[in-house]
């Protein structure tokens, strides 16, 4: 009697609809507020339009970078399931060690006559650090755990990622330090009547060149084919003829080297560099990977997109109609709570296959 | 059925909190060392009776409470979660109003410890049972980022709410670590001054010691409970296999939502604790790293044990004094000549332009002592997860386990 009292008790939640309705609920109200949000803001009318084609722009050009990084996540996801919580500091240690070579390249006068050239080698350079760095955490933090339960990867990589913030602290110090500036990259291009800051069509133009190479060697070489075998089975692969081992390897060089090119665009558009920078960037990029649906490549792009132009307009269209105070300080909370409405109500992003009900 | 400790006749003496005599004399031994550390009595123990030592203590005790939370839900019910710190903060706050005094800008109400300490931990709890649904819908990988998501609203509204935290950078005053009836002026049990308790001395350092000690005994004597009962194998089934468990009738919703409220309860008295301890805490101490410090402490200590949650506490809290010493003597090998002086040299940075890991100085280029932790922690982790997963008490396990089976361990 009092057992079956107990369960009852407990029970309540499953057998009524509760969780759907609250979910139903929650999704109005949530669509309600930002309705509401963004009309108020436009009945200010204080922001024009100009400003909000250069929040849109913005957007754009951040959402490339967070692509890039994206893609990281993605690729080891679709092969290994498990996410690299470590990859914001590969991306930060690239760019953060390009900047010696920056600073190099800058007071030798290279960079003054060569600009484009130097801007290639910054490139090369922090794919090549970042790649390193990404090798070197599937080596020890990732392979000798490859047959335990999944969290047990995701830990270790906090571990690993607090391990490198605090290396590179210690050794280069906490002072976030300024990029020498890429001469020809100042001021404004126009294009299609509408002037854009020149770094941002960089920015935008490299994160389309990269992705699509990208897509191109997954879709149409032999080792692309094979890290989609590895993807889909593991173990047939293996029998295939797949050295498995050797395509998990390639997949982090690649997921690492695009990390260090995303890590100098993000450069182009900040011009700093600091210990911590990899850390909110990771994050964000994880949050667009989960957007798109993590395992696709097309889904990175498009979530990081869509994210970077949430991130630009959203605080300042939903939110500052509303009176919440220091909108600019919201982006990471608006890239979370969107993490978080995606979790719950569309879980396998938008292009993603929905995640299966294991842990 | 002498020498036989492992040989169990019924169920009862199984799930026994401590199923054999040997360990119940430890125990007693252990608590007995423990609650009379600070007297000095013990000659090799002495050093660790001081009132440096103690505060340290201290604040592993208070440590090892919030361990104990986070363990319910990472170690016994499988919920990765990174916002422990944002409960502690909850509680924290919570406790603030409540307890501490109103001026220069914050409120406070002054009630009495046996108001504001449980409050703090029901406040945390009720705001676990409202984030808990989301583990429902969000599982594993995710929910560690979801909880990230918590730590971040929290610091935005921690700095923001001046009137509750006091501004960022500033902080508040906190309710002090004294027992009373109501908003008397003599304290019932005067915990935070110098005093005789029961005819003999001890200082505030000592006082606050025993005070915690007793505390974190009440959290484990709960989470040890939790852990042997009912409750403790419901939470082992969702995290060994949620779907089974649900088939076998254990109602997933209701137990994540336990999970968490249990936990935020042990994290909220804890972040109440640690800030009513120290008596400054600023908005943003609440933040990140503060929960990683927690996830790093049980699984170094042994995610899912009693005695390993309190181990890796007092590891992860002794830590930095090993640093500390260990940079000093890096600092006196630097003097010497040969091959030590090179490597510390290496290691340490004593100039702004010197190659080093670890600053010589508190402010001042390279790393300092907490920052050096937060490396070791990374490190730690990694290398406990990949050679000990089951930390400091897997250890334990194998050595007491080589010693009762001596001379033939084998």
């Amino acid at each position: 009697m009092t057992t079956s009292a107990r369960r009852s008790s407990l029970g309540i939640f499953s057998r009524l609809p509760v969780r759907r309705i609250v979910l139903i609920v929650l999704g109005v109200i949530i669509t309600v507020a930002a309705i509401a949000g963004a009309r108020a803001t436009l009945a200010t009318g204080q922001y024009s339009g100009r400003v909000w084609q250069d929040l849109f722009v913005q957007g754009l050009a951040r959402g490339s970078v967070y692509a890039l990084i994206a893609l990281g996540y993605t690729l080891v996801y679709g092969i290994l399931l498990i996410i690299n919580f470590a990859h914001g500091e590969v991306f930060m240690a690239g760019a953060f060690t390009t900047l010696f070579l920056a600073g190099y390249l800058s007071s030798s006068g290279f960079m003054a006559s060569q600009p484009v050239l130097s801007l290639l080698i910054m490139l090369a350079f922090s794919a090549l650090v970042s790649m390193g760095v990404a090798l070197l955490l599937e080596r020890i933090a990732y392979r000798p755990l490859r047959g335990a339960p999944r969290l047990v990867p995701l830990i270790t990589a906090i571990g690993a990622s607090l391990f490198l913030q605090y290396t590179f602290r210690g050794f280069y110090g906490e002072q976030v330090r300024a990029y020498p500036n890429i001469p020809g990259l100042t001021g404004d291009w126009n294009i299609f009547g509408i002037s854009i800051d020149r770094p941002r069509v960089v920015v935008i133009g490299a994160a389309i060149l990269i992705w699509s190479s990208l897509y191109v060697f997954i879709e149409r070489t032999k080792t692309g084919r094979a890290m989609r075998a590895v993807g889909e089975d593991r173990e047939i692969a293996s029998l295939m003829g797949i050295d498995v081992d050797r395509v998990i390897v390639i997949t982090f060089a690649i997921g690492g080297a695009l990390a260090g090119m995303a890590g100098i665009l993000f450069i182009l558009l900040f011009n700093q560099a600091s210990f911590d920078m990899g850390f909110v960037p990771g994050l964000k990029a994880f949050t667009a990977a989960v957007l798109g649906g993590i395992g696709s490549i097309t889904g990175a792009a498009l979530g990081g997109l869509v994210l970077g132009l949430i991130e630009a307009v959203g605080p300042i269209l939903f939110l500052s109609g509303a009176g919440i105070p220091s909108v600019g300080q919201l982006t990471s909370v608006v890239s979370f709570t969107i993490l978080v409405l995606v979790l719950i109500f569309l879980p396998g992003g938008f292009l993603g296959a929905p995640e299966e009900k294991r842990a | 059925m002498r020498g036989r400790p492992l040989l169990y006749t019924s169920y009862e003496a199984d799930s026994a909190m401590l199923p054999s005599a040997s360990k119940k004399v430890a125990m007693g031994v252990l608590l007995l060392v423990a609650f009379t550390l600070p007297l000095q009595l013990i000659p090799g123990l002495k050093w660790l009776g001081s009132n440096p030592w103690l505060v340290v203590l201290g604040q592993a005790l208070i440590f090892a409470i919030g361990a104990l939370g986070l363990n319910i839900l990472t170690g016994l019910a499988g919920q990765v979660s990174l916002g422990h710190a944002f409960f502690m903060g909850m509680g924290a706050y919570t406790a603030a109003i409540l307890g501490g005094e109103t001026g220069r800008g914050v409120v406070g109400f002054g009630l009495p410890i046996w108001i504001w300490l449980p409050a703090a931990g029901i406040v945390a709890a009720l705001i676990g049972i409202l984030v808990a649904p989301t583990a429902v819908r969000v599982r594993g990988l995710y929910l560690a980022f979801v909880t990230i998501a918590l730590v971040f609203v929290g610091d935005h509204i921690f700095r923001n709410l001046r009137i509750v935290s006091g501004g960022p950078g500033v902080g508040r005053t906190w309710p002090p670590l004294e027992v009373k009836l109501w908003k008397e002026e003599e304290p019932l049990l005067a915990v935070s001054s110098d005093g005789s308790w029961f005819g003999i001395d001890f200082s505030r350092q000592a006082k606050q010691y025993i005070f915690l000690l007793g505390l974190l005994i009440v959290f484990a004597l709960f989470h040890k409970n939790i852990a042997r009962t009912r409750l403790g194998r419901a939470f082992a089934a969702i995290r060994d296999r949620d779907i089974a468990a649900e088939i076998m009738g254990v109602d997933e919703v209701s137990y994540k939502a336990l999970a968490f409220a249990v936990s935020s309860f042990f994290a909220g008295v804890s972040g109440a604790l640690l800030a009513s301890f120290f008596g400054s805490r600023t908005p943003e101490s609440w933040d990140l790293v503060l929960s990683v410090t927690f996830i790093a402490i049980i699984l170094i200590g042994g995610a899912g044990t009693t005695a390993g949650a309190i181990l890796g506490a007092f590891f992860v809290v002794m830590v930095p004094r090993l640093v500390e010493n260990f940079t000093r003597l890096l600092g006196e090998l630097t003097g010497g000549e040969g091959v030590l002086a090179a490597i510390a040299n290496f290691i340490l940075k004593s100039g702004a332009n010197d190659f080093g890991l670890i600053g010589t100085s508190v402010i001042g280029p390279g790393l300092s002592t907490f920052q050096v932790n937060l490396l070791l922690y990374g490190l730690l982790i990694v290398v406990f997860l990949i050679f000990e997963p089951l930390g400091l008490y897997g250890i334990w396990l194998r050595v007491r386990n080589y010693w009762k089976g001596w001379p033939f361990s084998y």
